[in-house]
């Protein structure tokens, strides 16, 4: 499957047959980038965002922002998109580059791959995080006695699968699949309504609303995955709605994060939801309609399995992507193999569950945006302040396709 | 050679694709987590008590899957093996049930469960807040409170052949019937995490009058709130019975409601799906039998100082099914206006006599904490607020709209003879 995708892309010399070759000291090779359209694109940002509800994030948001769970998720969505359009136009002034070679090109060889090792080990830890916390879901909920290292291994070996085939494959897999997983999660929260009490949901205000505040700009970490968007730029076959598309994905991933936040404080109250490990997976076994429908969470399994794994690949990739690049490697997949023994293994670090629902909550989405919107931010004033673009763009930010053209003003 | 050497590749490749599939398909079908059916012993339904030797007793029905299964007919034996062991945990008694049951006991069939007044009254939270860590308990297991002790009202049906399914059967009836609430673990658990309203459960013993409390001792006069209302116990119902409402203050027991008082505490706070109430009317020839289908209640509060001023509005509406009273009958709307009144008053009757009640126990049951949540202005001074002595100083004044809608399939009297009677019909005869 790569393998086809790398015939066609030098047959057609599409975004990267036109790569500059030897500019910025990279090599003329470019990285199996893969095309992807629109549709696949939104499915994947979407997905990677909002694919955390699935696991323990319902709670430990809940255990944080109390009652304006919501409320955290709106503003952290606010700030996000604004995160967003620095990271579109800073993509827009060199089109063809990833996030990781641009931050080379902006902030020198040493300083940018520090850069960019930082952003591959988010992603990786990213990963590693979610791999666990999924592996973890299957043992306590339904695999009791399986080693949790089993687990691990056997979701590792698909994530590598998948990072293999490279951004093409998973997004077409995401697009797929997209519309299955949202139909059956939005089938766990109808069915679960009767439960609902939406007094469970007041008052509106957790604590003081500046605290409140303060907390969606940090929990605007929820949606930092959207920074993927600068390394899968390269492999978007048309460029022109980059930033529609992009906002659209954290419109979509609002809407679902927000949704279940909703639900399961409704359902749960405030202590019920930050008390339970897995507030989707309960809800699951909550549905119960007479005596013929119920103890119907097997059904959801699917849900579980494979929305974790695309995450997880998708996330993964990424970190591939990020170190093959800082490296000037002109093919992520040799990583592969190294980079999934590094991920099993730093998904099996934490002692606990706790110790990873914590490291989580805290760390990557306590600081994540520093990372994720940070980054993007010093380079945008790195590259306003310098002036400089990806070699042979004009001044509307042109790439090698005229439709890059059209990013730069929709971004604009 | 480059046949070849795509040859070897594509059988490589092959060959990886096919273990990667064994492996997967091998470690993920549940090698670690098979369990032969015949090797598990599927609880049904567990009682917990107050142990003599142990935090807890465990009473726990078995099933016997032979007995059991469909189509087997009442020839066998009982569909269930009951046992009873103490100890500190559920999960250390589950464990040592197994070493003399010779199978794997689980949880993961349970139904129901049933908690002894006396270990209700000193707390369940130990045993059901953990209980609910385990992932073979789910949150939707019915949960009784027992007017003696679980053990007893297990061993009462144990020679049934599916017991847990006849005291599942009974706790779905009370949609029907009104006298109790359907309460599960997860509605029990909520209510009491919320502190909106104080969790209760549905009252499980052998039969009594629905105007007694399961708290009473057999024989016992029933409660105030009983006075004037029909019930003279002689329902003869087999062992068991599910009325009453058992009210907790945080996890402890601290009153059951009679049956009666659950019909009216269900309409209160609008959990009443349909029930039938039997009432005595003002004049004592009459009684009257009418069938109600809830209807959401209103509630507001306001503060006059520090005192919290509520109203809570009742409203129902039905139909009459059985009008008790000598020659007469119901033809106009001013006599079933009349009737609906008499019905409001009673019905306003137990409501008041029930918040006074719970106002002097500390306990609200009516959710009206609920409405002093939304009066707050952040989650941090909800939590941080007590509402029990404003509640228990609270005015709160009841108030029924009752509308009677219809008079059953007839709208005229059987024909009566008066002679003899010295009475005259409500209407004449053809």
């Amino acid at each position: 499957m790569a393998g086809g995708s790398q015939t066609r892309r030098n047959e057609g010399g599409g975004a990267f047959g036109g790569m500059r070759a030897g500019s910025d000291q990279f090599p003329a090779t470019s990285p199996e980038w893969g095309h992807i359209g629109q549709p696949e694109f939104i499915a994947t940002i979407t997905l990677l965002i909002a694919g955390k509800v699935f696991l323990t994030f319902p709670a430990t948001l809940t255990e944080r922002a109390k009652t304006s769970g919501w409320m955290v998720t709106t503003i952290g969505a606010l700030v996000a998109a604004a995160g967003v359009l620095v990271i579109i136009s800073l993509m827009n002034r060199f089109p063809d580059y990833s996030l990781a070679r641009v931050s080379i090109s902006l902030a020198g060889p040493v300083i940018g791959s520090l850069l960019n090792l930082a952003l591959s080990l988010f992603f990786l830890v990213l990963a590693a995080t979610i791999l666990r916390e999924a592996a973890e879901t299957l043992v306590i909920g339904i695999l009791p006695t399986t080693p949790l290292s089993v687990l691990v291994a056997v979701m590792a070996l698909v994530v590598a699968y998948g990072a293999y085939l490279g951004i093409e494959a998973v997004s077409r897999t995401v697009f797929l699949l997209s519309p299955w997983l949202m139909g059956l999660l939005a089938a766990i929260v109808l069915s679960d309504a009767g439960f609902f009490d939406f007094q469970r949901l007041l008052p509106v205000w957790s604590t003081r609303p500046a605290d409140v505040i303060w907390l969606g700009v940090v929990r605007s970490a929820l949606y930092a995955e959207v920074v993927s968007v600068a390394f899968l730029y390269p492999a978007l076959r048309r460029k022109r709605p980059i930033l529609g598309g992009t906002l659209l994905s954290m419109g979509l991933a609002w809407v679902i994060i927000t949704g279940i936040m909703v639900s399961t404080v409704a359902t749960f109250g405030v202590t019920g939801a930050a008390r339970t490990a897995f507030p989707i997976f309960f809800m699951a076994r909550l549905i119960h309609f007479g005596r013929f429908l119920q103890r119907v969470e097997a059904l959801f399994i699917f849900l579980w399995f494979f929305s974790a794994a695309l995450n997880v690949t998708v996330a993964f990739y990424i970190a591939n992507v990020a170190v093959s690049e800082t490296l000037h490697l002109p093919n992520y997949r040799p990583l592969v193999p190294a980079m999934t023994i590094i991920l099993y293994t730093v998904a099996l670090l934490a002692p606990s569950y706790i110790a990873v629902i914590n490291f989580e909550a805290d760390g990557i989405r306590g600081f994540g945006s520093l990372i994720c919107f940070g980054i993007p931010l010093l380079l945008m004033a790195v590259a306003v302040i310098t002036g400089k673009r990806q070699p042979g763009t004009g001044a509307g930010g042109q790439g090698s396709s005229g439709d890059t053209k059209g990013a730069s003003a929709d971004a604009g | 050679m480059p046949g070849r050497n795509g040859r070897t590749f594509w059988t490589a490749r092959l060959a990886a694709l096919v273990l990667v599939m064994i492996l997967v398909t091998a470690s993920t079908s549940g090698c670690w987590d098979h369990r032969e059916l015949e090797d598990v012993g599927f609880i049904l339904a567990l009682g917990l008590d107050k142990g003599e030797n142990a935090p807890v007793r465990l009473t726990a029905q078995i099933a016997v899957p032979v007995q059991i299964a469909p189509g087997r007919g009442g020839g066998g034996g009982p569909g269930v093996i009951t046992e009873t062991v103490e100890g500190s945990t559920i999960d250390e008694i589950m464990t040592y049930m197994s070493s003399f049951r010779h199978k794997q006991v689980s949880l993961q069939h349970n139904k129901i469960i049933v908690f002894g007044k006396e270990l209700a009254q000193e707390g369940i939270l130990q045993f059901l807040g953990e209980a609910v860590r385990d992932r073979e308990i789910r949150r939707s297991n019915y949960l009784l409170v027992s007017t003696g002790t679980a053990g007893d009202v297990l061993q009462a049906l144990s020679a049934e052949r599916n017991p847990a399914a006849a005291i599942e059967e009974l706790v779905r009836l009370t949609s029907y019937t009104g006298l109790a609430p359907q309460v599960t673990i997860h509605d029990w658990l909520t209510a009491y995490e919320s502190r909106t309203g104080a969790p209760v459960a549905p009252v499980i013993g052998p039969p009594r009058s629905p105007t007694k409390s399961g708290l009473e001792q057999d024989g016992g006069s029933g409660r105030g709130t009983g006075s004037g209302v029909t019930g003279n116990g002689a329902l003869s119902l087999p062992k068991l019975q599910v009325m009453g409402t058992a009210v907790f203050d945080g996890d402890r027991l601290v009153d059951m409601m009679s049956g009666v008082e659950s019909q009216v505490f269900l309409m209160m706070i609008g959990k009443l799906k349909r029930t039938a109430i039997t009432m005595p009317l003002e004049d004592p020839q009459a009684v009257v039998t009418v069938r109600l289908k809830g209807e959401k209640p209103k509630k507001s509060l306001t503060y006059e100082g520090s005192t919290p001023k509520i109203k809570h509005t009742i409203v129902f509406e039905g139909g009459i099914t059985q009008f008790i009273y000598r020659h007469k009958y119901l033809t106009t709307q001013r006599e079933l206006d009349n009737v609906a009144r008499q019905v409001g008053e009673r019905v306003k009757g137990i409501a008041e006599e029930l918040v006074a009640r719970m106002q002097g126990l500390g306990v609200d049951p009516f959710g009206y904490a609920g409405l002093a949540r939304g009066r707050m202005s952040t989650y941090t001074e909800w939590v941080g607020f007590d509402w029990r002595p404003l509640y228990q100083q609270a005015d709160i004044a009841i108030e029924v709209k009752s509308f009677l809608r219809r008079t059953g399939l007839t709208i005229q009297p059987l024909q009566v003879n008066p002679v003899g009677d010295g009475q005259e019909g409500g209407s004449t005869g053809p």
